[in-house]
């Protein structure tokens, strides 16, 4: 009984050594626990626009024209890569009578489109900035 | 004694086969990047990746994801047999696009140990309209001196400025046409510079295509500067 005990536990310490060092030493191992990315100094979110500017803000929606048109934050203006130009001709008048900032929303954690669109109304004296996780947030923070 | 090593080891090699990857489901492409050069004119423009399992069971594809909006992939089938090849096209909505542009596809197969396969597709339009500076800036308080933007056409075609206009009504502004069709100059100057002001000269053209239709020239008075504005 006593040998049974010792080389089943011979056995167990192998497996987890073994197991251990795979997810030590794996590319590809999983992480134990969500990291939560710090935000960027451009970066907001619900709780900082409500805190910050009493959630006044103008919301520009930065995905494609068609998931904009099937629901959008309220007050929201479509302004995407896909018609940017031709977008911003028309909304410009309204941009440049602003008095509170711009806060850019698109579909997902891995959308480039907010900070594409950040990036290309920068060149402008306009307050920006991105709400992290997007329309996604938004939903979340907002179904019933 | 020696079985009892054998059955350790055994063990221990078991306990490694089973943490690694699944190596029996493997997609490999030719190439993850895809290069596509389109003419200013085009509406669309796509490409394929070509890849193929080389592991010893089938694959399925189970997600493409698109960063892009205007980024779209459709594929022959969903599931491969290993050996198989198979297709993966790549469709880009060029609209406003123009200049270099990358954009991902990222491949997730139902294998839970392969991870994601990030596909690059670039395209390259050439520019047709090229105007500089990006915006002119006046400093609040400072002189209301003139400032020009210069306007090159660089395609084939030449394309005339039809009409100018302001957003603001405390500019002014003057179109001078260097070589018609091909190279301009708009000379905005403030009335003064006594309040924060953002604005645009608007210039509507006589291009074939849209996008080249209206264009906008910016510019502000800002109690600081982020760019010189020098004319």
């Amino acid at each position: 009984m006593l040998r049974l005990l010792i080389e089943s536990s011979i056995l167990l310490v192998a497996s987890a050594v073994a197991t251990l060092a795979t997810f030590w030493l794996h590319p590809y191992a999983p992480s134990l626990y969500v990291q939560m990315d710090p935000l960027r100094e451009d970066e907001v979110t619900l709780d900082i626009i409500e805190e910050r500017w009493g959630g006044n803000v103008q919301w520009v929606d930065a995905r494609i024209s068609e998931q904009f048109e099937t629901a959008h934050i309220p007050g929201a203006v479509s302004l995407n890569e896909q018609h940017y130009d031709e977008q911003l001709f028309d909304l410009f008048e309204t941009f440049q009578s602003l008095d509170r900032p711009i806060v850019i929303y698109c579909n997902s954690e891995a959308c480039k489109a907010s900070r594409t669109i950040a990036d290309k109304l920068g060149v402008l004296p306009l307050e920006i900035y991105i709400l992290k996780r997007g329309w996604p947030a938004w939903r979340k923070a907002n179904s019933p | 004694m020696s079985i009892r090593l054998l059955s350790t080891l055994s063990a221990a090699l078991i306990a490694v086969t089973a943490a690694t990857p699944q190596a029996s489901a493997q997609l490999v492409f030719d190439s993850t990047r895809l290069e596509l050069n389109a003419a200013a004119a085009d509406e669309v423009i796509s490409g394929t990746f070509h890849f193929r399992n080389k592991g010893f069971a089938d694959e399925e594809i189970i997600e493409v994801e698109s960063t892009c909006g205007c980024l779209s992939a459709t594929m022959d089938k969903q599931t491969y047999a290993p050996g198989e090849e198979g297709r993966l096209r790549a469709v880009f909505k060029l609209t406003n696009f123009v200049g270099i542009h990358e954009k991902l596809l990222i491949v997730r197969t139902a294998n839970p140990k392969a991870p994601p396969i990030d596909l690059v597709v670039q395209i390259n339009v050439p520019e047709i309209f090229r105007s500089s500076p990006e915006i002119h800036e006046w400093t609040l308080e400072g002189e209301a001196d003139p400032r020009r933007f210069s306007v090159e056409i660089l395609g084939d075609a030449p394309i005339n400025i039809t009409d100018v206009s302001a957003t603001r009504t405390n500019v002014d502004f003057k179109l001078h046409t260097l070589e018609p069709g091909r190279r301009y100059e708009v000379e905005v100057t403030p009335h003064d510079t006594s309040r924060v002001t953002m604005g645009a000269i608007r210039l509507i053209t006589d291009s074939d295509i849209p996008k080249f239709q209206r264009m906008m020239l910016f510019f502000s008075i800002s109690p600081e500067t982020k760019k010189s504005g020098g004319s």
